[in-house]
């Protein structure tokens, strides 16, 4: 088990009423637990405001948790400080969907990449960081010339290629995939999806990994967890979870997926309505307000959390009772 | 069927510090009545500029329609005065864009941004106006229409938005409806639910769409026929159906093995080597010869024709030399 | 709204103090004194200690800024020795010529320039845009000084077209019946074309001079938030609609690109309302500009601070004005 969440709660205050005297919350993350094997790619999907990125940049402490537990490699780093932090970034590092905004224009590749090493590893000398800078450009696909250049001189792949390659210089445990293709083409996203898999298998790497694209989820996670208003809804296997959904809100979106092959295609079950604002989150079962199959006690309690199978979780009254009956 | 759009050779140039650059070049299209045209294709292959073109949105001191025709009922639209196409825009063809966020006014209420498009072209009175704003919110499936015409944009979420921009196309009643990635920048749950009122939209008034995409599952969803565009050229086109199960060209091949949607995730993606040409290095010959796995001799001297297949597919590709139907 | 004002009004009392404050310690500072000069230079010492202990010039300077802080809540503004006069009474006296000189010099910049602002947009490259970018070059790069003389010499000294830059109305004519104070809007409520004649060809002069500069700035800012909203996606979708151009950048366009404009015309206003010293004094104005000079040369402590407190009153009014103007532009903009 390298990585284990419990519990996890990110809130957030804000103002309101006339004076600005009342507090509202916003429960961005809401009790979610989960844990992640070594070696493993665990993805988190879900819609604007369901709470995955929030997820992401909490576990990296980049935002400080309000409730819960983080354990990275048996050791409690929910309330390490920034010292401790920055030794840990060494092993857990984060790459974002957006490869024109993460690297400084102003500087080369070369500095870029260097630049993880001046904040972690102090002790290596002017050679030893070009040496590593050319290595890790050539495990990305990259050629050591692309060190002198600077990023608008790159196309997007190469750039999100620099962005892993950075990722990767301090020689991490764990990476945080933050929407890594979504503003990729397709053949582009091909190319960077086979790259972060040969990765993992070469440097026995674990992700986490963040997106709403759900066949590009499929075709890279071991293991899926769906979100929902910053809650967690389902855990499963990739395969269980996409042959056998179980949470309404799980079939929904999966049967939203536009399927180009005609004869795939399922009967689309259209939820009507949007994700409610996390201002004012529904009581009970979050997904209440929009879910076909609602009974009257999901507007009131919240479902707990159940094992369908020793790798499939799910929360949803359906699956409550039957575990009563 | 009639001929409602057609498109002949039409090229576009974009001006430069180096001189003018050809980014569209002998693009030939037609639109039958009632159907909906899919044109796919990566950043940079100029579905965009193609889909702009018609509307006549592209900005005038930057990009001039050099050669071939753009033909409404047989009538050209090109060489009209800017004056007798405003009568075109909107009532004839209208257009909805990718960011339903920014394609609003913000300072504008709902109501009176979709009644200027009628009283623009339809002889209404405000008041007639009016009413047909709320039955025109209520045919793109808006609840609470009365109220919503008293709100800014930004009070509405994406997909509302979207909604409203579908409202305002149709206000019209344009033969024609071009839309421009109108679901990629939405989630997945929302994607559905505009994918699905466009067809009704399209099953209840008659309309033809033009659907610009980079999405090839959107397009299976949608569309009757597709055009794949690769650097400033259409590359293959035909029948939906035919073409996803037996693509021709060596690109649009490519690209459809690249879709993680149809891979085993044991297996690798497939990758298109190379990257797309910009438009001022379109190469000489078949422009995709550089990254094509099947080139041949001719492909880098030769620019292939449009050559008609069998089950109505066109290619412009010199494996099909001597196929012709 | 009403509670987002009466807010704003309330966080203003504790900067006004803290103004009032500054300017005091500061005129302290000041070279000269006041006593000497009141007395005047030749007096005995005697006398100048009588007449420094007459004004409390004497009293250790914390006993001085309370006996301010309390003249001040009273409402009392003080009394300016120069010129004999309540500071209050000056101050309503002068007020209305600057404030006349003001607006009809933003007036006069934000009918050029909005418009200029926009064609030059509107047809980029074009004579227009030419015309704007000169404008704005000249405007900002011109001394008033200069200006002003450069003015005088050809539209009084050469040409003889406009009366000697001297006051707000020649001589021989009569001021129209005080009724606002300001010359323009008193003498055609009271139907007096002479004076009204009279005292435009006055302004003519000084407000253009004044205006150029805020012009030259308004025009660019009109000039590049029309460019960039013309980028904006609604105005696309405006040109689909197949309305026309005029009504595209007139309609879409221009409510979007006035809000940052806003800011600027409403900066400028206040920087011209406090007092433009040099305008002023070019053209013999008499207003609260010459007037702060005057009194600045003379060592006179009370107008000094009174003048500095009232511009600090307008400047924040004038900005909670744009404010709330903000509010009622851009819907996107709510005060709770």
């Amino acid at each position: 088990m390298l990585l284990q969440i419990k519990d996890l709660k990110k809130h957030y205050t804000y103002k309101k009423g006339i004076l600005g005297s009342q507090k509202g919350l916003i429960k961005s993350l809401d009790g979610v637990t989960l844990s992640i094997e070594q070696g493993e790619t665990f993805s988190v999907v879900g819609e604007s405001g369901s709470g995955k990125t929030t997820l992401s940049k909490t576990i990296l402490k980049l935002i400080e948790p309000t409730d819960g537990t983080i354990i990275f490699d048996g050791e409690d780093i929910t309330h390490a400080d920034e010292k401790k932090m920055r030794q840990l970034r060494t092993n857990m590092q984060i790459v974002f969907q957006d490869p024109y905004g993460s690297l400084d224009p102003k500087w080369t590749i070369q500095r870029s990449l260097e630049e993880p090493l001046r904040t972690h590893m102090k002790s290596l000398s002017q050679q030893e960081m070009k040496q590593r800078v050319e290595h890790v450009l050539s495990v990305v696909g990259l050629n050591p010339e692309h060190a002198k250049r600077f990023p608008h001189e790159l196309s997007g792949g190469q750039r999100q290629r620099v962005v892993i390659a950075r990722a990767l210089i301090s020689e991490p445990r764990f990476i945080v995939l933050d929407e890594p293709v979504s503003a990729l083409d397709v053949s582009i996203q091909a190319q960077i999806l086979n790259l972060l898999k040969q990765l993992q298998k070469q440097l026995s790497l674990t992700y986490l990994f963040v997106s709403h694209d759900l066949s590009v989820v499929r075709y890279i996670s071991d293991r899926v967890g769906v979100m929902y208003l910053g809650k967690m809804i389902e855990i499963a296997k990739t395969e269980e979870l996409f042959q056998d959904p179980k949470h309404p809100y799980t079939k929904a979106l999966l049967s939203a997926i536009p399927e180009i092959n005609a004869n795939n295609r399922k009967e689309r079950i259209v939820l009507s309505g949007e994700i409610p604002s996390p201002r004012n989150p529904p009581a009970g079962c979050p997904f209440h307000t929009r879910c076909p199959l609602r009974k009257p006690e999901c507007s009131k309690v919240v479902p707990e959390w159940t094992s369908i199978s020793e790798n499939h979780q799910v929360a949803c009254h359906l699956f409550n009772q039957q575990k009563g009956e | 069927m009639t001929n409602l759009l057609t498109i002949k050779q039409l090229a576009i140039e974009f001006s430069s510090p180096t001189g003018p650059v050809r980014v569209i070049e002998n693009v030939n299209l037609t639109l039958e009545a009632g159907e909906t045209l899919g044109i796919v294709g990566e950043s940079g292959s100029g579905k965009s500029v193609t889909a702009s073109s018609i509307m006549r949105l592209l900005p005038k001191d930057l990009a001039e329609i050099s050669d071939g025709d753009i033909q409404l009922k047989g009538q050209s639209i090109v060489k009209l005065s800017d004056s007798e196409f405003r009568k075109i825009r909107g009532s004839k063809i209208s257009m909805i864009f990718q960011e339903p966020m920014t394609a609003l006014n913000p300072v504008f209420k709902i109501g009176s941004q979709i009644s200027e498009m009628i009283l623009q072209h339809r002889k209404k009175s405000k008041k007639e106006a009016k009413a047909e704003v709320i039955n025109l919110l209520r045919e793109v499936g808006i609840s609470a229409p009365e109220q919503i015409v008293n709100s800014y944009p930004h009070q509405l979420s994406g997909g509302m938005r979207q909604r409203i921009m579908i409202a305002m196309a149709i206000a019209g009643d344009p033969e024609v409806l071009i839309a421009d990635e109108p679901t990629t920048a939405l989630d997945v749950t929302i994607q559905a639910q505009v994918l699905e009122l466009l067809k009704k939209i399209q099953r209840e008034r008659g309309m033809s769409i033009i659907l610009i995409t980079h999405d090839f599952g959107v397009v299976a969803e949608l569309c009757d026929r597709v055009c794949v565009m690769y650097a400033g050229q259409i590359v293959e086109q035909g029948k939906v159906s035919t073409i996803f199960n037996n693509p021709r060209h060596p690109y649009t091949q490519g690209l459809l093995k690249s879709i993680p949607q149809f891979v085993n995730p044991s297996e690798e993606l497939y990758t298109i080597k190379g990257q797309v040409p910009a438009p001022n290095q379109f190469p000489k010959g078949c422009r995709f010869a550089p990254r094509c796995p099947m080139k041949m001799e001719i492909c880098e001297l030769e620019e292939p024709e449009m050559i008609e297949l069998k089950e109505g597919i066109a290619c412009k590709c010199h494996l099909y030399r001597g196929e012709t139907d | 709204m009403l509670l987002y004002i009466l807010r704003r009004i309330r966080m203003m009392i504790p900067t006004f103090f803290g103004i009032a404050f500054i300017t005091f310690i500061l005129t302290r500072i000041l070279p000269g004194d006041p006593a000497l000069m009141i007395a005047g230079e030749q007096a005995l010492p005697e006398y100048v200690d009588k007449v420094r202990a007459e004004y409390g010039l004497d009293q250790p300077i914390y006993v001085q800024l309370w006996e301010y802080v309390k003249q001040l809540a009273s409402g009392n503004l003080g009394f300016a020795w120069h010129t004999g006069h309540p500071v209050i009474e000056d101050f309503a006296s002068r007020f209305p010529a600057t404030l006349e000189l003001t607006l009809v010099s933003i007036i006069l910049a934000i009918i050029i320039a909005i418009p200029l602002g926009i064609l030059a947009a509107a047809f980029k490259n074009s004579i227009f845009d030419y015309v704007a970018r000169a404008l704005a070059f000249f405007g900002t790069a011109m001394p008033i000084f200069w200006l002003g003389l450069l003015l005088i010499m050809l539209f009084y000294a050469n040409l003889n077209w406009l009366p000697a830059p001297s006051g707000r109305i020649s001589e021989d004519i009569l001021p129209p019946t005080q009724i606002t104070g300001l010359y323009i809007v008193d003498s055609l409520l009271s139907g007096d074309m002479v004076a009204l004649k009279d005292s435009l060809l006055h302004l003519a002069m000084p407000a253009f001079c004044l205006s150029l500069g805020t012009m030259a700035i308004i025009t660019k800012m009109v000039r590049a938030s029309m460019l960039e909203v013309l980028k904006q996606d609604f105005i696309r979708t405006a040109r689909s609609k197949g309305i026309r151009e005029f009504v595209v950048i007139c309609k879409h366009g221009l409510i979007n690109s006035f809000i940052p404009t806003l800011t600027v015309i409403g900066l400028q206003f206040g920087y011209l309302l406090g007092g433009s010293v040099i305008t002023e004094s070019i053209f013999v104005w008499p207003g609260i500009g010459s007037y702060v000079t005057d009194s600045i040369l003379v060592s006179d402590y009370a107008p000094i601070q009174a003048m500095t407190l009232i511009s600090a009153v307008l400047y924040a009014f004038i900005n909670l004005f744009v404010d709330v103007l903000y509010g009622v532009l851009d819907p996107r903009v709510r005060y709770e």
